[in-house]
């Protein structure tokens, strides 16, 4: 077999080695070596016992895969060859093997189609085991040895099963190497679960039917690190979707507010057709309406710009609530000053708005964030989705409370942010209010004294402050005046 | 002043039987007024006399129903007229102040200077400064609207409308939203621009700086002019009974 190779192998490279006869006498050479090599170096005499095959079992449930580390069961089977015995095996396990509790061979033979236990002695250590049988086997036979509880090593790799026998004359030769085992490593997950997987604790916590339907602590182990991942999907869908319904709000809003009935009339049927219908309803006829006119989006963009609709459609109302709320004299202000509409609404009416709505926007932002779960349902990878496929995989509820959790992640602490800047908001727009916000937030903070604060508030209530000063120089319109008001004014503090 | 320079002189403002309504209620039922450069000039009257409305007539945040308003060379009341132009150069302070909240005592100042005659930000922050100083509040620069009392807001919006190079400030009952005892500042501030030459129409109810401060008082009632005059005059020999009712009232 292994001339025929060499030589064909030969063959091919002659094709080249015309081209570079260098190259066609080096591979001479590398010929001749290996033939020396195969007849001169003793070739192990596997005729006595063949290796047949090894596997080991898939020693996670669920999985196909073999684990390193954790116990399994190794078949290895080897045939006789004919007018051969055995009286003698030693298998020699790949280094880093660790036996569990209980490890022990089975020894069987395969004669026709019966099994039957070879009555034999065998030790196990870690590196290896040695089987002697009571009586040699004989030629013909299929040897299959089960060893049980032996953890390959935890790495990753290839493994295979070396070992000696001795044959019927008490000669000591060595195996064939066996087929390979794949192992693979434990992931994190798998090693905590599998840690979990031991502990009476967890064993009893999990006799609870309620503790072991919706919070298995194994579950809740492998649920984090994969919901982690739909938890980025949603919160990308809601970070994308949301500034751009910001824009769009904005201008519906000011449609809403235009001048021309007609405007003003497109822009209401736009709001109240979106905010009159359900989003559930607005996926669907999105995802499958589109495709019927020929548009074919990613559904994770698609899902982007239905929430995007959906969620401007609100804002605008929100933008032009707070928009109206500002009061007519900030407009005539501005106008007074000769200001323009836009100059107005941009310098002067959003600035102020921007804080009003922030904490309705938020709200609107939480809602949205807690509705891109709706796309679950036509398809798109979203935290939702992620868990629905745990919880069909695995028939534990688990996942979803793992998935709230993670929504509250996000919720919880907005709805406290919002909290807080609705005090902030209150505390700056009423006079009386402010002074005590600043003051606590003053001293929080260790910034300028309180009391700075509060003189700034009733500085003119000493009816002196700049009056005097002005009457005195009130022909003059320069400078002259101003300084003298401006130590008068510090002197009085 | 004398009258002589009155008829020589282009009114800064010249409202001609200017009417105004809001729906059916009539409130300006023919107004005609000259300011000219350099007068103060005082309205006063009843409430619901049109005294406000006529104010805000001047630069259109009403718009009149009938009449023309004349500003200097423009007549501002005409299709053509840019309204933002001609509101650059007509100062106006509220009632209410209107501050812009967000923006600090500086910056309410600096904005329509950067936005609306394209100063520098370095040149707008110069002249605030300036203003600010002038109506007593330099150490306030960098305070909020809110950090500040009604009368250092009231002397910030004043500053505000300085700003602009106004050239005819309008007052609207500036000091009315004030505590007793915040509207001297506020009403010394007003009459230093008004000895410096400032150009005003003050709408208010402090008599005595009606009768200090002012060239010519101005009478309404019922949305027309009842009598005008110099204050002593108005106010010492009124001529006309409802002039002689209010002031007997107030006095």
């Amino acid at each position: 077999m292994l001339l025929t190779g060499l030589k064909l192998l030969l063959q091919r490279l002659k094709k080249y080695s015309t081209v570079l006869p260098a190259l066609r006498t080096f591979l001479a050479m590398v010929a001749v070596l290996s033939l020396v090599v195969t007849f001169v170096v003793p070739q192990p005499q596997a005729q006595g016992l063949t290796v047949e095959k090894t596997t080991a079992k898939p020693n996670q449930s669920g999985s196909s895969q073999i684990i390193g580390g954790i116990p399994t069961r190794i078949t290895w089977e080897a045939t006789v060859g004919n007018d051969e015995e055995v009286k003698e095996i030693t298998l020699v396990f790949p280094e880093g093997t660790a036996l569990g509790e209980g490890a022990a061979n089975r020894v069987t033979v395969l004669e026709g189609s019966t099994r039957l236990e070879v009555p034999q002695t065998n030790t196990i250590t870690s590196e290896q085991t040695n089987i002697v049988f009571d009586n040699p086997v004989g030629s013909g036979l299929l040897i299959r040895v089960e060893m049980s509880y032996v953890a390959l090593p935890e790495e990753t790799g290839e493994y295979t099963i070396t070992g000696t026998y001795i044959d019927g004359t008490g000669t000591d030769i060595t195996l064939d190497e066996s087929p390979a085992i794949s192992v693979i490593s434990f992931t994190t997950v798998q090693k905590i679960q599998h840690w979990l997987d031991q502990q009476p604790w967890v064993e009893s916590w999990n006799s609870v039917l309620f503790l072991k339907i919706f919070l298995n602590p194994q579950l809740i182990v492998s649920s984090v690190p994969t919901l982690f991942k739909g938890w980025l999907r949603s919160l990308g869908l809601v970070l994308f979707g949301f500034p751009l319904a910001i824009p769009i709000g904005l201008a519906v809003s000011f449609l809403r507010m235009a001048k021309f009935r007609v405007v003003r009339f497109f822009a209401a049927i736009y709001v109240n057709v979106i905010r009159g219908t359900p989003l559930f309803l607005q996926i669907y006829i999105a995802f499958f309406g589109l495709p019927f006119l020929g548009v074919k989006l990613d559904s994770y963009v698609l899902g982007v710009l239905v929430l995007a609709m959906n969620s401007s459609a609100y804002l605008a109302e929100i933008f032009r609530a707070g928009i109206q709320s500002i009061h007519k004299g900030q407009f005539e202000a501005s106008a007074s000053l000769g200001m323009n509409p836009m100059q107005t609404m941009f310098s002067v009416i959003l600035p102020q708005t921007v804080r009003r709505v922030i904490p309705t926007a938020t709200s609107e932002f939480i809602l949205l964030y807690k509705d891109t779960s709706l796309l679950a349902a036509v398809g798109v990878m979203e935290q939702m989705m992620f868990a629905k496929s745990m919880v069909a995989s695995t028939g534990n509820m688990t996942p979803y409370i793992v998935s709230a959790c993670y929504y509250l992640l996000v919720t919880l602490p907005l709805t406290k942010i919002i909290a807080e800047f609705e005090k902030k908001l209150a505390a700056a727009e009423g006079h009386g209010e402010v002074l005590t916000s600043k003051k606590k937030k003053r001293r929080f903070f260790g910034d300028m004294g309180a009391r700075e604060t509060l003189e700034a508030a009733i500085g003119d209530s000493g009816s002196l402050v700049p009056g005097e000063n002005s009457t005195a120089n009130s022909t003059a319109r320069g400078p002259a005046n101003s300084t003298a008001s401006g130590p008068k004014n510090k002197d009085l503090r | 002043m004398t009258a002589s320079h009155y008829i020589t002189a282009q009114p800064v403002v010249r409202l001609i039987n200017l009417h105004k309504s809001f729906g059916s209620l009539e409130v300006l039922k023919g107004v005609d007024l000259e300011v000219h450069k350099g007068e103060v000039v005082t309205i006063l009257g009843p409430s619901g006399s049109g005294k406000s409305t006529l104010l805000r007539c001047v630069n259109l945040l009403e718009k009149p129903s009938g009449g023309e308003i004349w500003f200097e060379e423009t007549c501002i009341t005409s299709h053509q007229a840019n309204v933002n132009k001609v509101r650059e150069h007509i100062g106006m302070v509220f009632q209410s102040f209107n501050l812009f909240p967000h923006l600090s005592a500086k910056r309410n100042i600096m904005l329509a200077q950067r936005k609306v005659l394209k100063r520098s930000n370095d040149e707008a922050e110069q002249v605030a400064l300036e203003l600010l100083e002038r109506v007593g509040l330099s150490d306030r620069a960098d305070y909020m609207p809110a950090q500040l009392s009604g009368g250092q807001q009231q002397r910030v919006a004043i500053a505000r409308a300085l700003a602009m190079d106004p050239h005819v400030m309008l007052f609207d009952e500036a000091t009315s939203a004030l505590d007793p005892e915040l509207v001297r500042g506020v009403l010394d501030v007003m009459r230093e621009l008004a000895q410096g030459g400032m150009t005003m129409i003050v709408v208010t109810h402090e008599m005595g700086f009606a009768r200090d401060v002012a060239d010519r008082a101005v009478f309404m009632d019922e949305g027309v002019i009842v009598e005008q005059g110099t204050p002593e005059a108005v106010f010492d020999h009124p001529q006309n009974n409802r002039t002689k009712d209010f002031l007997g009232h107030i006095v």
